[in-house]
């Protein structure tokens, strides 16, 4: 069961970029062990925000921030962070990539936990294989050995399903489940509603900048009136499409 | 099953360079342009070589004197004539002097360019020689001003019979050259090849250097954005440590492919040496403070290339772009080269002052300087600072823009996005 101890916490955040306000004004919690959903239309914001959390972009306003602090890379929090625009270096082998990145996240032995990754997930024989000679799926696989091998206590997923086959999808989940089980708190962005309904115990709806739903599931749902997390996510942005016809 | 720890972050920076260079020597391209320039400069100083003894022989033959000012003292009576035949096709006449004393002034004074001395047993001496005097502008061990005297010499030894005049003409007169410094003490030509040494071999490498890795360093830097890396990279390591980390490991794979280049060399002088092959004037000791200063103005110069193409390679998106700005930033370096007339002159003038401090311009500046002669110590400790402290302010900038850049993917340089990245990087 989750408990009531906010891993992550935004407060009054906005966010300008150009000239453009991407975040009006967005706060939110989420909770040690809790699976977070972080949903929206496409450009409403959710990237923006991750960024901003982990600090590669700097806030315009407000507060963000993991375990109490602000986030910056090699703080004792641990996170694990699967981006929407992922590659590796097609050049060079899969286990000098996964090393080079178990070590830059202070992996004591890269080598080893990389190699029976590798293993786990029938790559084993290609760990001196250049990534550019695998295959989409089996770079995939790569791209999330890395994001989960330092053993985040804050993982988070954007669009980790995007382009993912469906063995891949279910090692995914497999791993999201692992994780959960061991207390990691999960942020996942998707716009796939059955994964939603499915994994996550809150939810964190995004539209104009600012949340529309934001609670647990079962709270989300007793608001708009409707089992279905499709529909409520229709009914929000619907309003939008009616307001501007 | 999991063993994470929290490093120092100098930790991440070494992890940086290690995978650099790693990767990079594991690369057969590497190794295909490392061996292949020490073949290609081969080939260049052949090139080179056969121009000059082409060039040398036409100095010889009299031409490169039109325009010096050329003085004579014949103790000896000798010379039949004060005119000889130049490149131009022109007679030109040299200045008697009675006395050498009166001839060397006018030369201090820098009324003549060159002052021949033929001593009074010049007829009788069992081996007759000439004596050169020349007042140099600048460090040169390339001048030769034979040709004049060898002309007149020629031109009286026809008219004579005497065995003088058969050594003449069958050339077997020594010609000593004596060079008087700007401050008037004699500069001796090993002490020249001396000076010489460290700045040359400096220029040398630092244009080898940009030859070489200039396209290789730029491109280093988009390979993360093309790639979709920077965010990956950007939540495990500081900017800060990822950049200093790239720099640090281009500039060591830079030096690897010199030493690749020059312990070779090394090895054919120690041997050449052991063997007596080196001509004595070559065989020079620079001192170790001139080693130090010029290898730490080649480190310097190297770290400001390096940061700069680093920093184009922040700005721009793709490899194709980099590398167009990188063939700007070699011509923009290269400036110095292109005004060569402003270093070669005995004093400093006011463009060369402001080129050897002017940071981009500053390395081959002072290492042209040093060449010739002009460069104060303390002239080139200054630019070695100012060199290393413009690089490490491009390299903290490269950082941040990297920060910006690399999850904009079509960011554009704007100076009101710039100070938005992570304030505490």
């Amino acid at each position: 069961m989750p408990s009531k101890n906010p891993v992550v916490e935004v407060k009054n955040f906005r966010m300008q970029l150009g000239n453009k306000t991407v975040i009006k004004d967005l706060s939110f919690e989420v909770n040690k062990g809790e699976i977070f959903g972080l949903l929206g239309s496409n450009g409403c914001g959710k990237t923006t925000t991750i960024r901003a959390l982990l600090g590669i972009y700097e806030a315009t306003a407000g507060e963000l921030l993991i375990d109490g602090k602000k986030f910056e890379p090699g703080s004792n929090f641990r996170v694990g962070y699967l981006p929407e625009e992922r590659g590796l270096y097609k050049k060079e082998t899969v286990l000098d990539v996964m090393c080079y990145f178990g070590k830059l996240r202070g992996l004591k032995k890269a080598k080893k936990w990389s190699l029976k990754y590798l293993k786990r997930v029938g790559l084993e024989k290609h760990a001196k294989t250049r990534i550019d000679k695998l295959s989409q799926g089996q770079q995939q696989k790569i791209q999330l050995g890395i994001t989960i091998m330092n053993d985040p206590q804050l993982l988070i997923l954007d669009e980790p399903t995007k382009g993912f086959d469906p063995v891949n999808r279910k090692l995914l989940m497999d791993i999201i489940d692992e994780l959960h089980q061991r207390g990691c708190t999960i942020i996942l962005i998707t716009h796939y509603m059955d994964e939603v309904e499915r994994l996550c115990d809150s939810i964190l709806l995004l539209k104009d900048g600012i949340a529309c739903a934001y609670g647990k599931i079962m709270d989300v749902r007793k608001k708009y009136k409707y089992h279905n997390l499709d529909q409520i996510f229709i009914d929000v942005y619907g309003q939008k499409e009616e307001a501007n016809v | 099953m999991f063993m994470a720890r929290k490093r120092k972050p100098m930790f991440k920076t070494l992890q940086v360079i290690r995978f650099e260079i790693m990767r990079s020597l594991k690369k057969p391209s590497f190794w295909l342009a490392a061996l292949l320039l020490p073949v290609a400069l081969g080939v260049y100083i052949m090139i080179c070589a056969f121009a000059g003894y082409s060039a040398g022989n036409s100095i010889d033959a009299g031409s490169s004197v039109a325009e010096l000012k050329l003085a004579y003292v014949d103790e000896a009576g000798y010379l039949s004539g004060e005119t000889f035949t130049n490149e131009d096709e022109q007679e030109q006449s040299l200045t008697r002097f009675e006395n050498i004393n009166d001839a060397l002034a006018a030369l201090k004074r820098q009324e003549y360019s060159v002052v021949y001395y033929i001593p009074a047993g010049f007829r009788t001496d069992e081996n007759p020689s000439v004596e050169i005097y020349t007042k140099l502008e600048k460090n040169s061990i390339l001048d030769n001003y034979q040709a004049p005297i060898s002309a007149l010499l020629s031109h009286s030894a026809e008219l004579n019979t005497k065995p003088i005049d058969a050594k003449i003409l069958t050339d077997k007169i020594s010609y000593n050259t004596t060079s008087f410094a700007i401050d008037d003490h004699i500069v001796d030509k090993k002490e020249l090849i001396t000076n010489l040494v460290a700045p040359v071999t400096v220029i040398a490498l630092f244009y080898i250097l940009m030859a070489v890795l200039g396209n290789r360093l730029s491109v280093s830097m988009t390979e993360e954005k093309e790639n979709r890396i920077s965010e990956l990279l950007l939540v495990s390591v500081k900017p800060i440590h990822l950049i200093t980390g790239k720099i640090i490991s281009l500039m060591a794979l830079g030096l690897i492919q010199l030493a690749i280049l020059l312990i070779p060399v090394l090895i054919v002088y120690m041997l050449a040496l052991r063997n007596g092959l080196v001509p004595e004037d070559f065989i020079v000791n620079p001192s170790p403070k001139s080693i130090l200063l010029h290898a730490l103005l080649l480190i310097s110069s190297y770290f400001l290339f390096t940061a700069i193409n680093v920093f184009t390679g922040t700005l721009v998106s793709t490899a194709k772009e980099a590398s167009s700005f990188a063939g700007i930033i070699v011509v923009v370096m290269i400036i110095p080269l292109m005004m060569l007339n402003v270093f070669t002159g005995g004093e400093n003038s006011t463009l060369s002052t402001i080129l050897s401090f002017f940071p981009l311009s500053a390395p081959l500046a002072l290492m042209l300087r040093s060449i010739f002669g002009n460069l104060q110590e303390w002239e080139l400790i200054v630019g070695i600072v100012d060199i290393a402290i413009f690089a490490t302010i491009m390299t903290y900038i490269s950082s941040r823009i990297f920060c910006k850049n690399a999850v904009g993917f079509n960011f554009k340089l704007n100076l009101k996005n710039f100070g938005k990245t992570r304030k505490n990087w």
